[in-house]
């Protein structure tokens, strides 16, 4: 038996180390790139929440939203659009980017950010180098000076993910109770101290659990730590879940429109009792989904999103019960 | 010849086949000890430097971001006043500063995790594989690095037993049994691997001529063993 006792325990601690680890991501990839399959990415094994500007930009957004009086747009542009270049480029850009002659917002922040001749020369490259869609700025971003490329990022993923989350709804009844708050607390099972990702919503079982927007359903299964658990992507890298619920209604894979019923509310996972255990991620990394509580966005303070000085348990799954 | 009916006799043999079929077989895998040994110890020396890398990325992000927005503060102002000077708009001079703080911080973890890595994983590799292991020796010894060593080491590898546990307790339902079931592997693969790789670097240790090299090494494994002394060890949840 000593043998399998010692396979059995280097199988379970280099697979820990393969899954877990840059060095396991490393060695992955190097063998995908000999083999040309996908590589991992590295840096994906560093939990860090959003950058504390971006968080602030959020805040402030939301409270905007709310309280903001409504501008003319020009074709193409949507108020929380408006509201996002806003907030996260400020208001000359905003004023810049309305008085551009163009009616798609991506190619406007585009040219906002890089100018018009940068972006065609990439563009031409892009086409010349094979790639299908040469104007989506994924595909020509590589074409682009390192330092036009990053501000071409800040304009159109940041402001395009901070216009889908501020589009968000809430996924449930908006009076229904909030529970346990995004942030650090004592795990109620683990009985440790751990980084709660999401919000806890006490619902009873069978309470329906409803998109909190359009988007495509990118997870739709089980597991000890989820439960029953729905993953949707909304585009521009923002993604909500929905986890411990009792029936899932929807597919991986499937298209669904803004509060489609996905799922019944439940306790199964690492739970005490049925709730929803609700995230919210903007570029996979988590932010408080109660600031896009109808309700509660105002009274948010910006500190419960600067980076915490706090201990931190090891990385866990990624989707974080309780 | 023997007495016994046909199908008992074949039963019997049967057994026999199988008992014999895993004896080989586990000696194969025993045969294998040393390579899984090694394998074990530098995949258990990983999971704990990843754990300390980790919290050092959260730390390096608060440090990096309070800079950055300090400069910003500090330079606003005479830069945004010199760029104007010169007809360029205020926010063109801002753009320095706007660094990518938390790719930053990361990829700073990640390049100090893989030194840790190399240097704790070199501590016990490069070494006889059964030095003698006394208090004497390691006095003879003494120096930062062979303090620094074997402490750093040593929460390094409780912090890889712990993430192990963890992740075994992630893949069960949630239960005491589980619990237990996790731990119990947490502490096998501490006692298999963990504890010879420590013995092993401990036992190494020589008063050597590489001063400088050797404070480089405790200077880079310093940090990551504090870390995982504060972070990898289940110790202060439970006395808290």
């Amino acid at each position: 038996m000593k043998g399998f006792t010692e396979l059995l325990l280097l199988g379970a601690v280099c697979t820990a180390c393969w899954l877990r680890t840059p060095v396991g991501a490393m060695i992955h990839n190097g063998v995908a790139m000999l083999r040309g399959q996908p590589t991992r990415e590295l840096l994906a094994h560093f939990d860090t929440r959003l950058p504390s500007r971006m968080q602030q930009t959020l805040v402030l957004a939301v409270d905007e939203r709310d309280n903001g009086a409504s501008v003319a747009l020009p074709p193409g542009w949507t108020p929380v659009l408006h509201l996002a270049v806003q907030s996260h480029l400020g208001a000359q850009a905003a004023t810049e980017l309305m008085a551009m002659p163009m009616d798609r917002p991506v190619e406007a922040l585009e040219i906002w950010a890089v100018g018009e001749e940068l972006r065609d020369r990439a563009i031409r490259r892009a086409a010349s180098a094979g790639e299908p869609d040469p104007e989506l700025l994924e595909a020509h971003r590589r074409f682009l000076p390192a330092i036009a490329a990053t501000r071409a990022d800040e304009a159109v993923s940041e402001v395009m993910s901070l216009a889908v989350a501020l589009d968000l709804s809430w996924p449930v009844d908006p009076s229904i109770r909030l529970g346990s708050p995004f942030g650090w607390r004592d795990h109620p099972i683990l009985h440790k101290r751990t980084f709660h990702s999401g919000l806890d919503i006490g619902l009873g079982t069978g309470h329906p659990i409803r998109a909190a927007g359009s988007g495509t359903v990118t997870r739709s299964h089980a597991d000890p730590v989820s439960g029953r658990a729905v993953i949707i992507a909304h585009g521009h890298g923002v993604s909500t879940s929905y986890c411990h619920g009792s029936a899932l209604h929807v597919e991986k894979g499937q298209r669904i429109d803004d509060q489609a019923l996905i799922m019944d509310a439940g306790s199964t996972g690492r739970s005490t009792c049925p709730h929803l255990h609700y995230t919210v991620r903007i570029g996979g990394r988590a932010v408080d989904p109660a600031i896009f509580h109808p309700s509660q966005g105002k009274c948010v303070s910006e500190s419960s999103f600067a980076p915490t000085k706090d201990s931190k348990p090891p990385n866990r799954s990624s989707v974080n019960g309780g | 010849m023997s007495d016994r009916p046909f199908f008992p006799r074949l039963l019997l043999s049967l057994v026999r086949l199988v008992r014999g079929l895993f004896r080989g077989s586990d000696r194969a895998a025993g045969g294998l000890a040393r390579v899984a040994t090694t394998l074990g110890q530098i995949a258990m020396v990983c999971l704990g430097v990843h754990l300390a890398a980790d919290q050092l990325d959260d730390r390096l992000l608060v440090l990096l971001t309070a800079a950055v927005d300090q400069i910003d503060t500090a330079m606003a102002d005479p830069l945004g006043r010199a760029a104007m000077a010169v007809g360029l708009e205020r926010g063109d001079v801002a753009l320095w500063t706007r660094i990518p703080v938390a790719a930053a911080s990361a990829w700073a973890a990640l390049v100090v995790e893989l030194l840790a890595a190399v240097v704790l994983c070199g501590s016990f590799l490069l070494t006889p594989r059964r030095p003698a292991l006394s208090w004497n020796a390691w006095r003879a010894a003494l120096s930062i690095h062979a303090v620094v060593l074997p402490l750093s080491l040593a929460g390094v590898l409780v912090a890889g037993s712990w993430s192990m546990a963890m992740a075994a307790e992630d893949l069960l339902p949630s239960s005491v049994v589980a619990q237990v079931a996790a731990g119990l592997l947490g502490l096998a693969v501490l006692l298999r691997f963990g504890l010879p790789a420590w013995t092993r670097a401990v036992g190494a240790l020589e008063r050597s001529g590489r001063a400088r090299r050797d404070l480089l090494a405790a200077l880079t494994i310093a940090p990551v063993g504090l870390l995982a002394w504060m972070h990898g060890v289940p110790l202060w949840g439970w006395l808290s």
